[in-house]
């Protein structure tokens, strides 16, 4: 009965990944249609919808989940928007991803969502930009789009971090998810 | 008052404001590094394709208005000068980051087109043009 009833949360966990990529997916697509730099001149600029999704599945699933939906994402948006920028998703998206799982062990009374959010969202961008200098062979690159990019960075972790903060409280109460003594 | 109710920013800790500022003393510290560069006169612009050299414009060639519509690696770029500075007026790469770029004009300052490897850049010396002609390259 035991194994079973493992299996069954294994599936459950699954089945949650599948659809945390599926948003992933469309948040990343729809922030592509909100024309946000001209609201902001600021060239790169995103809003960063996706890392939501990546900062719920590292606080209320296993990294490895995490790792395995940003991963997924990264493919398929780069078979709808193109190769080249799958490196740049991808770069940005791992240093992110890390630097955040690294600031979730002092998530509680020293830090919050939205101060791993805004980091995440300062890490991302240093990986995308980084990457594309490493590309390009240009590292005025970094002088140049990282500093504006740093600070409306801020702003948008703090929006995303805000946003992800209740979806990962209410998703703890999901019973099918955990076991009785709160682990997956 | 339940955790239900509590307003968004009550959930901000020390800690987000130690790497809030954090990501402001670098940011800071970037731009103050890109305004010295920038501080010199411009000498020369120049467009390059993956390190390569495809055109310059010395400062007399900058002053006057001119455009030039290009294609490279399959993407369709419009220059426009004038005044000293320079853009990408128009671009069908996938993120138009180039577009986003603007006027660049104060030396050090730069403009990319990252899918396409396409770099217009202020610099002081005319880099080695290197490389192969094995470019995927018209200029109208």
């Amino acid at each position: 009965m035991k194994g079973r009833e493992a299996d069954r949360r294994r599936l459950r966990r699954l089945t949650l990944d599948a659809m945390l990529v599926a948003l992933a997916l469309v948040l990343a697509l729809v922030e592509r249609w909100i024309p946000l730099e001209l609201l902001v001149p600021v060239p790169g600029i995103k809003l960063g919808l996706a890392n939501i999704v990546t900062l719920v599945a590292l606080m209320r699933l296993r990294v490895l989940d995490a790792v395995a939906i940003l991963l997924v994402r990264v493919a398929i948006m780069s078979a709808i928007t193109g190769v080249t920028t799958m490196f740049f998703s991808l770069g940005g998206g791992v240093l992110a991803l890390l630097l955040m799982w690294l600031l979730s062990f002092l998530e509680g009374r020293r830090l919050s969502v939205i101060g791993m959010s805004m980091a995440g969202a300062a890490a991302h961008n240093l990986g995308q930009v980084g990457v594309a200098s490493l590309v390009l062979g240009e590292p005025l690159l970094l002088v140049t789009y990282l500093p504006p990019l740093l600070i409306t960075g801020l702003l948008t972790g703090v929006l995303t971090g805000a946003a992800a903060g209740p979806v990962i409280r209410n998703l703890a109460r999901l019973p099918a998810l955990y076991q009785e003594d709160g682990r997956l | 008052m339940s955790r239900h109710h509590q307003r968004w920013y009550h959930a901000f800790r020390w800690g987000d404001l130690v790497i809030a500022a954090a990501i402001l003393f670098l940011a800071a510290g970037l731009f103050a590094y890109a305004g010295l560069a920038g501080k010199t006169d411009a000498v020369q612009v120049v467009l390059l394709h993956e390190g390569r050299l495809i055109r310059s414009w010395d400062q007399d060639a900058l002053a006057r208005e001119g455009a030039q519509e290009l294609t490279i690696a399959g993407y369709h770029y419009r220059l426009e000068w004038g005044q000293g500075q320079i853009r990408f007026a128009e671009a069908d790469c996938p993120d138009r980051v180039c577009v986003q770029s603007g006027w660049v004009g104060k030396r050090g300052s730069i403009a990319a087109c990252v899918p396409a490897g396409l770099i217009l850049k202020v610099t002081g010396n005319l880099p080695d043009p290197g490389g192969s002609d094995d470019v995927d390259l018209v200029i109208r």
